[in-house]
C-alpha cells in the first residue's frame, strides 16, 4: 500500500524528540488508546508528526465510503501552540471523502472539527482529539458524518470578494440563460439583480449552469479563464462554450458599445451530488470576475467584432463549434464567493415558521408602537400576508417607540409599515396599506379585507375596535392585544376560531380575572408618572421604553402566531417584575349568557353567577346580596355584568328579605376602578332568594329596580338587577333616562 | 439485514452468541462461574446477562447450543442454566431450552479422560446420548468407528442416525444463507486415516467456517473452540487439498485456547511466537479489516507476561497482531479488556451490507455517568 511521506523520520519512538508539549501529550494519549497503534515519529518545519494506524471501532470492514478499518494517519501537531492540530490521511488512495479540507499538503487533511479553532482550543484535549479522529472515520465510513443541513464540501475555497445573488436564481437559471446587472457596494461586495440592459452595467453577469459535480478534492481557484476551462474539461464539461453562447445571446443585433470600467462576472451554478448517478442535493455557486469589459471578453472569444472603428460591436458569425479565438485563455479570473438574498422559505426556515398557513392573509389594525413592532417580527419571519390599517400619521414623539424614523414624520403609519416591510427582503409582505380607521364602514377595500383575512389583530389599544368587531358577524377571528399602562404586562384576548367567544366577552372576562385574582391583580393600575402627548384621552402616551415595547412585541408576535394556529379562545396576561422574569396567566374557560332586556343586551358572565351562588350558600336560609360590577356600552347598548361583591357588613338579610348595607362599598368600588384602569364600576344590584323560591322578582324587587333605575337615570345609565335562587337567575334592567318611561324587564 | 455476534467476558473461558436478523440465536459454549456473580469480579455474570437478554427478546430457548468440547472453561455452570431433556432434575422454570445441541462425537463416547473435567461433562454426555437415542434435537460432529460401535451397542443403525451426524468438510443442515443469512462449514472434528488406521484427532473441538450473508455481502468467521497448531495445520491442508480455500478466509477469528502459544507453535518465542507454517497460512487468509477476538484474561505487555506459563501469552498476541497489521486488518480484541479490564462488557460485532462493524463502547465521562460509581467512604 502506497503511503504519502510527510517530513523526516525521527530515530525512534521516544517522546523527548517531539518539540511541543502538546505533541508529547498526544503521543501519550495515542499510547493509551487501543484504537491507535503508534508507527513512527516524524518532523518538519511546522509540525511534530505522530504517525499512527487508527483502527476505529464502528468502521464497517467493507464500507461504501472506502475508509479502511485500519488507516494510517499523521497526527500533525504544530510547534506553535496557538495553531490547530491537523490530521492527515497518509494512504495515497485515501478516498475523496466528503469532509476533507485543503491540499496545501500532498496528503489529505481531515476536517475532524467543525468548530473554529479559537473556540475549539478551549475544550481541546489530546484524548478528545483522538476521539474526534475516530468519530470522523466512523462517521465518514457509515455516511453519518454529515448532518442533513450541513453543506456538502464546496468545489472551491472561499475567496474574499462576495457576490450577492437573487434568491430565486436556481429556478430562473434552470429555465434558460440569465443575465444580471451588478453594482459594487464596496470592493468586497457586488450586489446583483435582474434588470434590462445588462450589457451596459458595471458588472455584466452571466449565470452558467454546469453539469453535476461528485465529491472530490476542492479545486484551486483558477487564475485565468484558460485554467478554469481546463478544470471543467477535466470534469467532462466546458465553461467557455456556455459563456460564448451567453455572450452571443446577450448582445442585441444592433451591437453594443465598449463600456468604460466595465467588468464581466460569471456565476457558475454547480449541482452537487453525493455520488455519481444520485440526484443533486445541493448547489454550489461560485463567481469569477473577468476584469475586462464585455466587448473585450467577446472579442477575445471571437464572439464579437467591430466592423468599423467607432461603431458598436456585433455578434460574429461562427465557424463550427466552440470559440473561434484563443485569446480568452489568458484573461484573468478573480474568484468570488456567492451569497444569496433571503427567500421567503429561508426566512421561514430560519425562524422556525411552518409553511402551513404562513401565506394566509391577515389584517393588522393599528400600527403604532406595538403594532409596528409586531409587523416587524412577522415580516422577518415572513408569517402572513398583511393588510395594515391605521388612520394616523407619524408624529414627532412616535419615533421614541415606533419603527418610524425622523424622516418619516408626517407619513401615514401604514405607509411606513409597508415601506419598511418591503425593504426587509425586497418583496411585498404588506399587500394592503389602508390609511383609514378599522371602523370605517365605507371603505370597500377594508370591508373586503375584514372578511377575507384569516385573523384580525387589533393593536389599536382602543375600546371601540374590539367592541365593534365583536358585534360584527361578517368579520374574521379577532385577536386583541395591548401593553398595560405601566408597561409591565401585555395582554392577549384571542377569539376562538368559530367566534363563539367574541372579543368583547373576553374583555369582560379579562377584567373579572383581574378582580378575582386569576390574572395579575395590579397590572392595569396606572403608573403615577405618565406623560401625556396629544389631545385625546386615548392618546395618552405612557412612560414605556422602546425596549419594553420590543419585549412585549416579541412575546406577543410569537404567541399570536402559535395560538392562532389552534381553534380555542384564550385570555392571557404576561406580567413581568423588575428582575425581568415573566409570568403568564391564562383563562381558557369563558362562560357567559346573553339576555335581551328592554333594548339592552346584558352579557352575564358565568363567573359572576358562580360568585352569587357561593355567597347565597353561605348565608342560607337568609337572603344575601350586594353590588354588581361591570360596565355599560351605550353604543352597543350592552351591559357587561362580570362580577358581584358580597354583602357589606351592615347589610340585613332574613329568610324573606335583604337590605344591602353600605359599609366599605365606596372604597371597594374605588379599588375596582383602580385595578381596572377605571373601566369597571357599579352597574346594579344582586340578591338571593331563599330555598324553594324562584328567582322571579317579587313586588319588593320590582320596587327596588324601579328606584335604582331612577337613580341611575341621573347618569343616563340603565340599572341592572340580578336575582339568584336554587336553580335559576333572573336578569332585570331598568332604563329611565330623563323624559323616558321606566320599563322594567 | 443485520446479524450480531457477541463475545462475553468470562475470564479464561469461552462464550459467544450469534443473533440472526431473523431472530434465531446460537450459543457457542457457556461458562458461568459463581465468583462472577460478585459485583467486584470483572467477569460478567453470564447467567444473569443471558437471562436478561433472553427476557428482553421474549425467548426461553436457543436454536442451537454448540459445545465445542467438554472442558470446564467451555461448559462451566451450563447444566444449571439449560433445560436438559434426559432427567427431570435439569428441568423447570427459568431454564433455557435447547432446540438443537451440537457436540463433537467425542462427547458422546468419552468413557475416560474425564480427569479434572468435573461432573458437568458427564451430564452433557448423558444428555447428548439421550437426544441421539431419541433421534432429535442433536447434531453430532464426525463419525469415528467408535461412534458406529456405540450406536450398535444401543441397537441403533448408523443409517438411522446419519441425518444427525455432520462430517467435516460439509455444511451443517438447518441453516442456509438464503433463509437465515448464515451457514456453517464444519472443519473439525474429522477422522483422519493414516495407512488405513484411524488416527485420534476426533477429540478435537468443533471448528467452523461460519459464513454470514447480508444482501450481497458475505462475511466469514473462523470459529475455533480449542485447537492446537497440529489441528489447525490439518484443517488448512485438508481445506486447501479439497479446494475449500474460501472456507479458510476470515473477517473474524476467535483464537483458540485463550491466546495460548500452543495454537501457533510448540515454541513460545521470546517476544513473539513464530507460528508453524500451516497456522501462518491460516493467519494470512485474513481479509482487510479483519478482527481477532481472544476470549481470555487481559494480555498486558509487561515483563511478567512474557514468563507466564498459563495462557494468555503476550507472545501469541504479538504474533496475531503482526499478522493483522500485515493483512491491513483491524484489531485483536481481548474479551476481558473491552472497554476496560475493570468492568469488561460483551464485545459485539454487527454484520450487515457494510461488512463487519465493531460496536463502539463509549468511554470517559459518557461511560462514567451511565454506570454506578465505586463506593465512597
Amino acid at each position: 500500500m502506497t503511503m504519502v511521506v510527510l517530513g523526516v523520520a525521527l530515530p525512534d519512538l521516544d517522546q523527548g524528540q517531539l518539540r511541543s508539549s502538546r505533541a508529547r501529550a498526544v503521543l501519550r494519549a495515542v499510547q493509551s488508546r487501543s484504537e491507535f497503534e503508534l508507527i513512527q515519529l516524524r518532523t518538519n518545519d511546522a509540525y511534530d508528526l505522530i504517525v499512527v494506524d487508527c483502527v476505529a471501532a464502528g468502521v464497517p470492514t467493507r464500507n461504501a465510503a472506502g475508509i479502511d478499518p485500519r488507516e494510517r494517519l499523521a497526527l500533525a501537531i504544530p510547534t506553535d501552540d496557538l495553531e490547530r492540530p491537523d490530521v492527515f490521511a497518509l494512504r495515497a488512495d485515501f478516498p475523496a471523502a466528503i469532509h476533507i479540507s485543503g491540499h496545501a499538503w500532498p496528503a489529505t487533511a481531515l476536517c475532524v472539527s467543525e468548530q473554529a479553532w479559537v473556540d475549539a482550543r478551549r475544550t481541546w484535549t489530546p484524548q478528545r482529539h483522538l476521539d474526534a479522529i475516530t468519530n470522523w472515520l466512523r462517521g465518514t465510513a457509515t455516511g453519518t458524518l454529515h448532518r442533513p443541513e450541513q453543506r456538502l464540501e464546496p468545489v472551491y475555497f472561499e475567496p474574499p470578494t462576495q457576490v450577492v445573488l437573487p434568491d430565486d436564481l436556481f429556478q430562473r437559471a434552470q429555465n434558460g440563460p440569465v443575465v444580471l446587472t451588478g453594482e459594487a457596494i464596496d470592493r468586497r461586495v457586488i450586489r446583483t439583480q435582474y434588470a434590462g440592459s445588462a450589457p451596459g452595467s458595471r458588472y455584466v453577469t452571466f449565470v452558467l449552469v454546469m453539469q453535476p459535480a461528485d465529491p472530490a478534492r476542492a479545486l484551486e481557484l483558477p487564475g485565468s479563464l484558460g485554467v478554469l476551462e481546463e478544470q471543467w474539461q477535466a470534469r467532462g464539461s466546458s465553461i467557455i462554450e456556455k459563456l460564448s453562447e451567453a455572450i452571443r445571446a446577450a448582445v442585441p443585433t444592433s451591437g453594443i458599445p465598449e463600456v468604460k470600467d466595465q467588468e464581466v462576472l460569471i456565476v457558475l451554478v454547480v449541482p452537487l451530488r453525493s455520488a455519481p448517478g444520485e440526484a443533486a442535493t445541493a448547489w454550489e455557486v461560485r463567481c469569477f470576475i473577468i476584469p475586462h469589459s464585455l466587448v473585450a471578453l467577446g472579442t477575445a472569444t471571437g464572439d464579437l467584432f467591430q466592423a468599423v472603428v467607432g461603431r458598436p460591436y456585433c455578434v460574429a458569425h461562427r465557424l463550427g463549434d466552440g470559440p473561434a479565438a484563443t485569446a480568452w485563455r489568458t484573461l484573468d479570473t478573480l474568484g468570488c464567493s456567492a451569497r444569496f438574498s433571503v427567500s421567503v422559505k429561508d426566512a421561514r426556515d430560519m425562524s422556525g415558521i411552518q409553511a402551513v398557513g404562513a401565506d394566509d392573509h391577515r389584517l393588522l389594525a393599528g400600527v403604532g408602537a406595538l403594532g409596528s413592532a409586531l409587523l416587524e417580527v412577522w415580516t422577518r419571519e415572513q408569517w402572513g400576508l398583511w393588510t395594515v390599517v391605521d388612520p394616523d400619521h407619524v408624529e414627532p414623539h412616535n419615533t421614541v417607540r415606533h419603527v418610524a424614523r425622523q424622516g418619516q414624520i408626517g407619513w401615514q403609519k401604514v405607509q411606513v409599515a409597508g415601506v419598511l416591510s418591503a425593504a426587509t427582503y425586497g418583496r411585498k409582505h404588506v399587500v394592503n396599506a389602508l390609511p383609514v380607521s378599522i371602523l370605517d364602514a365605507a371603505d370597500p377595500r377594508l370591508r373586503e379585507a375584514l372578511t377575507s383575512a384569516k385573523l384580525i389583530v387589533d393593536a389599536t389599544t382602543t375600546l371601540a375596535v374590539p367592541r365593534e368587531l365583536a358585534r360584527r358577524d361578517d368579520v374574521s377571528r379577532v385577536a386583541s392585544t395591548f401593553i398595560s399602562p405601566s408597561g409591565n404586562a401585555s395582554v392577549l384576548l384571542l377569539e376562538d376560531a368559530a367566534r363563539a367567544h367574541r372579543v368583547d366577552v373576553l374583555e369582560a372576562r379579562y377584567y373579572a380575572g383581574v378582580l378575582r385574582g386569576e390574572l395579575d391583580r395590579e397590572h392595569l393600575a396606572l403608573s403615577p408618572t405618565h406623560v401625556r402627548v396629544g389631545a385625546g384621552c386615548r392618546d395618552a402616551s405612557f412612560v414605556i421604553s422602546y425596549g419594553t415595547v420590543l419585549r412585549h412585541a416579541g412575546l406577543l408576535a410569537e404567541q399570536i402566531r402559535l395560538r392562532s394556529a389552534a381553534n380555542s379562545a384564550s385570555i392571557t396576561v404576561w406580567s413581568s417584575d423588575t428582575s425581568g422574569s415573566t409570568v403568564a396567566c391564562t383563562i381558557a374557560d369563558v362562560g357567559f349568557s346573553t339576555h335581551q332586556r328592554g333594548g339592552w343586551t346584558v352579557i352575564l358572565l358565568a363567573c359572576a353567577i358562580e360568585t352569587m351562588r357561593t355567597h347565597r350558600r353561605e348565608r342560607l336560609p337568609s337572603e344575601t346580596g350586594g353590588i354588581v360590577l361591570g360596565y355599560i356600552d351605550h353604543v352597543a347598548r350592552r351591559i357587561y355584568a362580570l362580577e358581584v361583591a358580597g354583602a357589606p357588613a351592615d347589610s340585613k338579610g332574613t329568610p324573606s328579605s335583604f337590605v344591602r348595607g353600605a359599609d366599605g362599598v365606596v372604597a371597594h368600588l374605588e379599588e375596582v376602578r383602580r385595578r381596572t384602569a377605571g373601566m369597571v364600576r357599579f352597574v346594579g344590584e344582586w340578591h338571593s332568594h331563599p330555598r324553594g323560591h324562584s328567582a322571579r322578582p317579587s313586588r319588593d324587587d320590582l320596587g327596588l329596580i324601579q328606584a335604582m333605575g331612577q337613580a341611575l337615570a341621573q347618569d343616563g345609565d340603565p340599572a341592572l338587577m340580578l336575582i339568584v335562587a336554587d336553580d335559576d337567575v333572573t336578569v332585570s334592567v331598568a332604563y329611565a333616562p330623563a323624559g323616558d318611561d321606566t320599563p322594567a324587564g | 439485514m443485520q446479524h450480531k455476534l457477541r463475545f462475553y467476558p468470562v475470564g479464561n473461558g469461552d462464550t459467544s452468541q450469534i443473533i440472526l436478523e431473523n431472530g434465531r440465536r446460537l450459543l457457542f459454549d457457556f461458562r458461568h462461574t459463581k465468583t462472577a456473580e460478585d459485583d467486584d469480579n470483572p467477569q460478567i455474570d453470564l447467567a444473569a446477562e443471558l437471562l436478561s437478554e433472553f427476557k428482553a427478546a421474549k425467548r426461553d430457548r436457543v436454536d442451537v447450543l454448540a459445545l465445542t468440547h467438554g472442558d470446564a472453561d467451555h461448559i462451566g455452570g451450563s447444566t444449571e442454566f439449560f433445560e436438559l431433556r434426559h432427567a427431570s432434575k435439569y428441568q423447570g422454570a427459568g431454564r433455557i431450552k435447547i432446540d438443537e445441541l451440537w457436540v463433537p462425537a467425542a462427547m458422546i463416547l468419552e468413557e475416560s479422560g474425564l480427569d479434572g473435567r468435573g461432573d458437568e461433562v458427564i451430564v452433557w454426555r448423558q444428555e447428548a446420548r439421550y437426544r441421539l437415542r431419541e433421534g432429535k434435537g442433536i447434531r453430532v460432529f464426525s463419525r469415528p468407528d467408535k461412534l458406529k460401535s456405540w450406536l450398535d451397542g444401543q441397537g441403533l443403525s448408523v443409517a438411522s442416525r446419519a441425518h444427525l451426524i455432520v462430517d467435516a468438510g460439509t455444511l451443517v443442515p438447518g441453516f442456509t444463507l438464503e433463509a437465515d443469512g448464515l451457514e456453517f462449514f464444519s472443519h473439525s472434528p474429522f477422522v483422519k486415516h493414516v495407512d488405513d488406521t484411524e488416527v485420534a484427532r476426533n477429540e478435537a473441538s468443533l471448528v467452523f467456517n461460519v459464513r454470514f450473508a447480508a444482501g450481497e455481502m458475505r462475511v466469514d468467521y473462523f470459529a475455533v473452540g480449542d485447537a492446537e497448531h497440529e489441528n489447525l495445520t490439518d484443517i488448512v491442508e485438508i481445506s486447501e487439498y479439497h479446494g475449500n480455500i474460501d472456507r479458510l478466509c476470515w473477517d473474524l477469528f476467535s483464537v483458540p485456547h485463550h491466546c495460548s502459544y500452543l495454537a501457533l507453535s510448540d515454541e513460545k518465542g521470546a517476544t513473539v511466537t513464530t507460528p508453524v507454517s500451516g497456522v501462518a497460512k491460516l493467519l494470512k487468509y485474513a481479509r482487510k479489516g479483519a478482527h481477532i477476538v481472544s476470549s481470555s484474561k487481559p494480555i498486558p505487555d509487561t515483563a511478567p507476561g512474557y514468563e507466564s506459563v498459563q495462557p494468555p501469552h503476550i507472545q501469541a498476541r504479538k504474533c496475531y497482531e503482526k499478522f493483522l497489521r500485515e493483512a491491513n486488518g483491524a484489531r485483536l480484541l481481548v474479551t476481558m479488556e473491552e472497554p476496560n479490564p475493570r468492568k469488561p462488557q460483551p464485545i459485539e460485532f454487527t454484520i450487515d451490507e457494510g461488512g463487519v462493524t465493531l460496536l463502539r463502547n463509549v468511554s470517559g465521562a459518557a461511560r462514567w455517568a451511565q454506570q454506578e460509581t465505586p463506593r465512597a467512604g
